[in-house]
């Protein structure tokens, strides 16, 4: 067994497939599944080899010309890519691994199907050398602010979007470095093997590829790692099992049998391991000794920031946002009906309604995650009407959602920095962000361990990081208890104290009402009242579409609507 | 000419019953199969291996069909329900071993990646259309084919258990709650899909005269992107789609494009991606 494992063509063949999981990794990052990482590989392995046959250019700048290669071929397929998800996405990306190997198949120029040979080989060194530049590469982006909206994004990209994150541009260029990366893998297996032909990137390896990362684990490089030198390991050592005289020789079967093994590998560690080998939680404890040196840099950088924004001051008479004739019809129902709504600096306003009011739509709107069909929204003095909804977000537009949504796989204290990430200058720093909310103690904890109140504070601190200008929080306190909620009303006042606009939309009466300055009540799309709490509660058409007519008033409530 | 549409139409059929196949089981479980292709070559090879010089046709046809179903409903017992029906990624990867586990193990116990050979005869009666001289056997096959589809489009849309499949596909906390046997039903769905492989498989032998190992990567895939261009959990799309794309590789090849052939699914799928993102014929789920 040890004789195998210090095999030196063994331990190259791992750092080789290392470099191909390094970029798979890269790539599901943000949550984009590629099967067609063949296609890359092989683009890699043929540019590397003809500029190296034809051309006689050196190791490194042929790996380089493999990587710029496969990166342009990568663009149109990672704009592609971006206008589907999920199976589509798996699907389209299959296609272009298989249009690859079929066009290659048909180039003469590189021996077409019959294969291609002629290149220098490299030596192991170059190997090692190339996958050590490619991880501290790597573990440097992934461990960057753009690692961090990378991984945003595997979570839940209309969330990244609303914290601020690029979501379109920071996919396209994660296909484009995967390609990249996997294709200086393809070069290094060119000059490795000696001989290339197009069956060596069937939809196997893009499999093989996929699977490295799959059962090694995405949240950490290690599991790219893990999982190349797992499964090459497992598939080389069984192949050999026959030359091992320690092995009885009923067990030499193995070596036929040994991709068999193989895919029952998967079978058994897929349910046990549904997130891979190495999790998010040893990720986390892998990359605590570098926690403080990380906290030390990112809090000089936000301080910077804040100071840039001292000199700043909200321009005066100017609302904080103001919404124009906002009518949104979904199929024939009319969701929104010309509201007009505008909310200055400093104030909180209530905006509650009836299930199906348009609450929620409203927000949707405003945020951006729906586009605005008639009508205009000002924020700050900008029309941002028709703005994607990250640049709303980077001016001072910040939102929650109505059914928290958090990121999984980042920690409290990355989830604030990812809303600080956004942040127009001058505003507080995610430290700062995490006291205001009550969230310091968990800063280094997973949101899977926090309370639901505690999720809905790391939502609204993801929020506020983005030093808007004006938030909505879109039902902050359902499933609260009392104790939590007056602990959220002191944490809306606290915002507000900050210079920050908040807009609470909730079925609860007492928190909407007890906190805000000027309450707004929707019903069926329109805006039926507007004023001090006292004045809507007795406005009678607020009475009838809202409470029911001739309810009590001791019935004002937990309204269950 | 008729001969190249003929043989576009059998080849599309084969596509087709696929691509129902991986359908019904996305459009009713969410789940994509990676193991299907290989469903639909072991049943054809075992069906094969089984039959005898002397088998009747029908019998050789409910063996592969049988197969199919056997192999299609371990998928949901192998992969699907230990790693659960929340986890589509996690659900697909472990297909993909099983895939890997049934190839190659077809591979170890037969020795070889040649193909099987049909054992017994062909009947090779002709008729004539408009004056060409076609195969009954061919004619057969696609009615037979033809007719299957239908046939589970209408199980689907018309019967108590395709209701169930439907509803199962649109919740399937409240289906259970009304009380559907939901494990039935999954076993049904996979059922069916490999019910359907095993048959595409079958007529795939009487068409080529033989079954070969490696068949299921290369056809199965195919299958996959028919679904995707007739968009996913639609019946009627992956149909239309199978056998529009039989037709243009038959055309394709009969015009003298055979480098490309192979090309030919995949630049549809990224056509259709491109341009209709959710397939040919959408459905509200997908």
């Amino acid at each position: 067994m040890i004789d195998i494992l210090t095999n030196d063509a063994l331990v190259t063949l791992i750092a080789i497939h290392a470099i191909a999981a390094i970029g798979m990794n890269l790539v599901y990052l943000t949550g984009q599944l590629n099967l067609g990482q063949a296609a890359f590989l092989a683009i890699g392995a043929y540019t590397t080899a003809w500029v190296d046959v034809e051309l006689g250019w050196a190791l490194v700048p042929s790996l380089m010309a493999g990587a710029v290669a496969a990166a342009i071929v990568a663009f149109p397929v990672a704009v592609g890519a971006n206008r589907v998800r999920g199976i589509y996405l798996i699907m389209g990306t299959l296609a272009v691994g298989e249009l690859v190997r079929v066009a290659i198949g048909n180039i003469e120029a590189v021996g077409a199907r019959q294969g291609y040979f002629g290149m220098e080989p490299v030596s192991r060194g170059g190997v090692y050398a190339a996958l050590a530049v490619v991880l501290v590469l790597a573990l440097l982006l992934v461990a960057s602010s753009h690692g961090l909206r990378m991984r945003s994004i595997f979570d839940d990209e209309d969330a990244a979007a609303a914290a601020g994150v690029a979501t379109r541009r920071v996919k396209i260029a994660a296909v484009m470095i995967s390609a990249a990366v996997v294709a200086i893998s393809g070069g290094l297996l060119a000059k490795w093997l000696l001989f290339i032909a197009p069956r060596d990137f069937g939809v196997g390896v893009s499999f093989e590829v996929a699977l490295y990362t799959l059962i090694g684990g995405v949240h950490s490089l290690l599991g790219a790692l893990v999982g190349a030198t797992l499964i090459t390991v497992l598939i080389e050592v069984l192949s050999k099992v026959p030359d091992l005289d320690y092995v009885p020789s009923a067990l030499h079967f193995l070596s036929g049998w040994r991709l068999v093994v193989f895919g029952a590998l998967v079978i058994v560690l897929m349910p046990a391991l549904p997130e891979g080998l190495v999790s998010r939680r040893t990720g986390l404890a892998l990359s605590a000794p570098f926690r403080t040196l990380r906290r030390r840099y990112q809090s000089t950088e936000e301080q910077t920031h804040r100071r840039a924004g001292a000199d700043l001051l909200p321009p005066a008479n100017t609302a904080a946002i103001a919404l124009v004739g906002i009518t949104h019809d979904f199929g024939g129902v009319r969701a929104l009906n010309s509201v007009d709504f505008s909310v200055d600096h400093g104030e909180i306003v209530a905006l509650i309604g009836a299930n199906g009011a348009g609450k929620t739509t409203l927000i949707d709107v405003v945020g951006g995650r729906l586009s605005c069909q008639v009508g205009a929204i000002t924020l700050l003095g900008s029309d941002v009407t028709h703005w994607r909804p990250e640049m709303r977000t980077r001016t001072g537009l910040a939102r929650t959602f109505q059914n928290v949504r958090v990121f999984a796989h980042l920690t409290v204290e990355e989830t604030v920095r990812l809303g600080w990430l956004a942040a127009r200058p001058g505003g507080p720093s995610s430290s700062d962000v995490l006291q205001l909310v009550g969230l310091e103690a968990h800063r280094d904890v997973l949101p899977g361990r926090l309370t639901l109140s505690q999720r809905r504070h790391l939502e609204i601190a993801r929020a506020v990081a983005s030093n808007p200008v004006v938030v909505f929080l879109d039902e902050p306190s359902v499933g609260m208890n009392d104790d939590e909620r007056a602990e959220l009303a002191t944490l809306v006042r606290a915002i507000r104290d900050l210079g920050v606009a908040v807009v609470v939309v909730d079925h609860n009466l007492d928190l909407a009402l007890g906190v805000a300055d000027r309450v707004v009540v929707l019903d069926f799309g329109e805006i039926i009242a507007t004023g001090s709490a006292d004045d809507v509660l007795h406005d009678p058409r607020v009475r009838r579409a809202y409470l029911g007519e001739n309810e009590p008033e001791e019935a004002i409530g937990e309204v269950e609507a | 000419m008729i001969q190249v549409l003929i043989n576009g139409l059998l080849q599309g059929a084969n596509y087709a019953l696929l691509a129902l196949g991986y359908t019904l089981v996305f459009g009713v479980m969410h789940l994509l199969t990676l193991a299907h292709g290989e469903v639909f070559m072991a049943a054809g090879l075992l069906a094969l291996i089984i039959a005898t010089p002397t088998t009747p046709l029908w019998l050789a046809a409910v063996i592969a069909i049988a197969v199919g179903a056997v192999l299609s409903i371990l998928t949901d017992f192998v992969s699907f329900r230990p790693v659960g029906y929340a986890r589509p990624i996690a659900a697909a990867v472990s297909t993909i071993g099983l895939a890997i586990l049934i190839l190659n193990a077809t591979l170890q116990i037969r020795g070889s990646s040649t193909a099987v050979a049909v054992p017994f005869d062909i009947p090779r009666t002709d008729i004539s259309i408009g004056g060409t001289l076609i195969s009954m056997t061919q004619v057969v096959s696609l009615v037979v084919a033809i007719v299957v589809m239908v046939a589970t489009h209408q199980f689907v849309q018309r019967t108590k258990w395709g209701m169930a499949m439907r509803a199962f596909a649109h919740d399937a906390e409240t289906v259970a709650l009304l009380g559907v046997p939901v494990r039935r039903l999954t076993v049904l769905t996979l059922g069916i899909a490999g019910s359907l492989a095993g048959l595409a498989a079958f007529l795939l032998a009487m068409r080529i005269g033989s079954v070969s190992p490696l068949t299921g990567l290369e056809v199965g895939l195919i299958g996959l992107a028919v679904m995707t261009i007739g968009g996913l959990g639609s019946l009627t799309g992956a149909m239309v789609a199978g056998v529009g794309l039989g037709v243009i590789q038959s055309f394709a090849a009969y015009y003298g494009f055979t480098g490309f052939q192979a090309a030919i699914p995949w630049l549809l799928l990224v056509l259709v991606l491109l341009v209709r993102p959710r397939g040919l014929i959408p459905t509200a789920q997908a």
